[in-house]
């Protein structure tokens, strides 16, 4: 499933980040920011509007758009 | 020999800087560097220039300031790169400092925050992380405070080159197992290369997978160092709350709130420190002026030095003198909302509404700031890393109504509508924001622009703002203010200040129409006939608005003083010259500080016309339609 069907509070690991040719930057982006296979995720809180949604991953908490975060691929656990 | 400071955003990295510069800092520039670098001597250790480079998260040719502090490292070869790493969230900052350690450039590491996981009851063994890593790994502040011995002895010392065994040893074999690090090893002669092609734009000799088994590596490595160095206890504690001030903070009531919290902010820096300040001026400038007039008494000294003296300094000096407490206490308070966290919430809640507009949620502390003045809101748009967001950000600032407009509002538009000149600045404040929200949906929807590239934004917990990294911010965004703004606001104000009082002959003026201001304003005021407000103390106080925007009111206090009869224009006129000033140019310290974030003074041109023209066609249009109604 994608981090951004992920529910408040839902842990889950990441699978990979998948590729199209659009968001080459994006996609390294996030693996610089630890977003790599094997890392544990958890969804924080959403926004009022519901995007962008703020996630907890190594100890940091970051935010991002459903868009973003669409290309994670995660098993949940 | 050259240092420089590595680090993420918001870890510490500017506090750190003024602690060891203290007051020798130039902002500089850099071959390949657009961003402004921030240069110093260290204080305590002799024969050291610092550079604060910008907080990057890895080495990659991602964004702008990557670009910079790579380039930087590559061009300018510093001799010791200080990677300042935040205590908290050291398991993704040790990924920061593996990419440097790959340079092999002697280096140091110092943990910033270290207070705060003490708090939490985390502890961190900078030993064993030193000698895994084979670099020094210090606490920047002692307990009380000050710099650490152990961070100035380090830098004394030169820091040292990380060592690659140990790294190799982590890195690859955690993730490749050892046939793959063998053949690895093989192609690339070493992981050093590999990171190298990567970073110096050769990436296509890497494969896309081969790159990703790179930075996962690294994290791997870092995921082992600080499982080994770093006890975390109680995180869950401090977490929980933020978690519950945030319930509150970035949920169903945050619009609410926030436009409190802004609201005070306005309240106590114009209510309460502008009038304040502009009292003490206004009384202090009187004093001088009458010392400099009675100069001029005697007969040697001809009565023009008393009007240069009077008019063209202290005028000069006196409006930004005034000018600058309040763009300090908006400083000030902007440091308090991003050093305690908050600044990353509203960014959060406003995002998605931004995106309509073709901004993102961190433009909201720009255009907020630009309610106060613009010139700060156009210095803090350089945190927007999307060059394109950040250029309609700053098209978009003029049009939420600065503070200097409000006397324009309440005086012209007092003269006009009687009492109900409050009613007269809100209508105002959203025709602005009205246009302004338009201007900027027309061109996204035109340029194809949806929010900015991406919105990655790191949340910190909450916490309280310390004195040091508050006042340390504020130092550096009134270094840059001062530094760009002072000169320009002191010389237009000077210039209009004795352009009313001198003919075109040099001479004293004796009344207003005598002036070099009046006769400018003849020139001008055929421009704005269509406009209904063509008579030349109009046309002059557009001019003077130039300078600043208040001065529009003290010019026409002079020319025509602000009864409805004495106006010499129509009501529907007035409306028209309302809406002009109000969407219009900003003063010259924007065009200033605009042109110093676009870089480019044609670009300010360019911005420069599309106001003028828009403010222009809708004055005309305003006049036309107010002429019906009025």
């Amino acid at each position: 499933m994608r981090a951004s069907e992920l529910k408040i509070g839902q842990k889950a690991k990441i699978e990979k980040i998948s590729e199209t040719s659009a968001n080459k930057k994006e996609r390294l982006r996030l693996l610089e920011l630890g977003f790599v296979r094997g890392t544990e995720i958890s969804v924080v809180r959403r926004a009022p509007f519901g995007d962008p949604i703020e996630l907890s991953l190594r100890g940091y908490n970051i935010a991002l758009r459903c868009a973003d975060a669409a290309m994670i691929e995660v098993k949940s656990i | 020999m050259i240092a420089a400071l590595v680090g993420n955003p918001n870890c510490g990295k500017t506090t750190l800087f003024n602690s060891l510069t203290a007051s020798n800092v130039r902002v500089g520039n850099y071959p390949g560097v657009t961003v402004g670098v921030s240069t110093g001597v260290i204080k305590e250790v002799s024969g050291y220039e610092l550079a604060d480079l910008p907080g990057i998260y890895s080495l990659s040719d991602i964004s702008e300031d990557e670009r910079c502090a790579l380039s930087f490292i590559e061009r300018t070869k510093p001799d010791l790169i200080i990677n300042v790493a935040d205590a908290s969230t050291l398991r993704r900052g040790l990924y920061l400092s593996l990419c440097l350690a790959e340079r092999r450039i002697p280096m140091i590491i110092a943990l910033s925050m270290t207070d705060e996981l003490k708090k939490s009851g985390g502890k961190i063994d900078t030993e064993l992380l030193s000698r895994e890593m084979g670099v020094p790994v210090v606490c920047a502040y002692s307990d009380n405070g000050t710099l650490s011995k152990e961070l100035l002895g380090a830098i004394k010392s030169g820091g040292s080159v990380p060592s690659m065994a140990e790294y190799k040893k982590l890195n690859l074999s955690a993730v490749c197992g050892k046939a793959e690090y063998a053949s690895f090893g093989r192609k690339r002669a070493g992981i050093r290369r590999v990171a190298e092609e990567i970073s110096f734009k050769k990436s296509k000799q890497i494969s896309e997978t081969e790159h990703d088994k790179l930075i996962e590596s690294r994290y791997y490595a870092a995921d082992k160092l600080y499982a080994v160095s770093v006890s975390e206890t109680d995180r869950k504690h401090a977490e929980k709350g933020s978690d519950c001030a945030d319930k509150v903070l970035a949920g169903k009531l945050s619009y609410l709130i926030f436009a409190l919290i802004m609201l005070t902010m306005f309240a106590v820096t114009f209510g309460i420190v502008s009038p304040g300040v502009s009292y003490v001026f206004d009384r202090l400038s009187d004093c001088l002026c009458k010392s400099a007039e009675s100069i001029s008494k005697y007969e040697f000294i001809s009565p023009l030095v008393g009007v240069i003296i009077c008019d063209g300094i202290i005028k000069g000096v006196g409006s930004v003198i005034s000018f600058l407490p309040v763009v300090l206490t908006f400083f000030f308070i902007m440091s308090l909302i991003e050093d305690s966290g908050y600044a990353a919430r509203a960014a959060f809640i406003f995002d998605f509404p931004m995106r309509r507009l073709g901004l993102s949620g961190k433009c909201i502390v720009p255009l907020i700031t630009g309610g106060g003045c613009t010139v700060p809101a156009v210095m803090s748009s350089r945190t927007l890393t999307s060059g394109k967001e950040r250029a309609l950000c700053i098209f978009l600032i003029p049009y939420i109504s600065c503070s200097a407009k409000i006397p324009v509002y309440t005086a012209v538009g007092g003269a006009v509508f009687g009492g109900r000149s409050a009613l007269v600045v809100l209508l105002l404040y959203v025709f602005g924001l009205t246009v302004g929200v338009s201007a900027s949906s027309a061109i996204s929807h035109i340029c194809n622009l949806h929010g900015g590239e991406s919105f990655l934004l790191e949340i910190p917990p909450y916490r309280m703002p310390t004195s040091r990294t508050v006042f340390s911010m504020m130092l550096k965004r009134s270094r840059e203010f001062i530094s760009r703004a002072f000169s320009i606001i002191f010389v237009s104000s000077s210039l209009i200040s004795l352009a009313s009082a001198l003919t075109p002959a040099f001479a004293c003026a004796a009344y207003p129409e005598e002036s070099i201001l009046w006769k400018l304003g003849e020139l001008a005021s055929p421009i704005f006939k269509p406009l209904g407000f063509g008579t030349v103390p109009f046309a002059a106080a557009v001019i003077c608005g130039i300078a600043a925007k208040e001065a529009i009111v003290s010019t026409l206090a002079v020319t025509v003083g602000f009864e409805l009869s004495a106006l010499g224009i129509s009501p529907a006129a007035a409306v028209a010259f309302l809406v002009f000033v109000c969407i219009g140019v900003p003063c010259a310290a924007s065009l200033g500080a605009v042109r110093q974030e676009c870089g480019s003074a044609v670009r300010c041109m360019v911005y420069s016309a599309a106001w003028f023209i828009i403010s222009y066609i809708l004055s005309f249009a305003a006049y036309r339609i107010a002429l019906l109604i009025l």
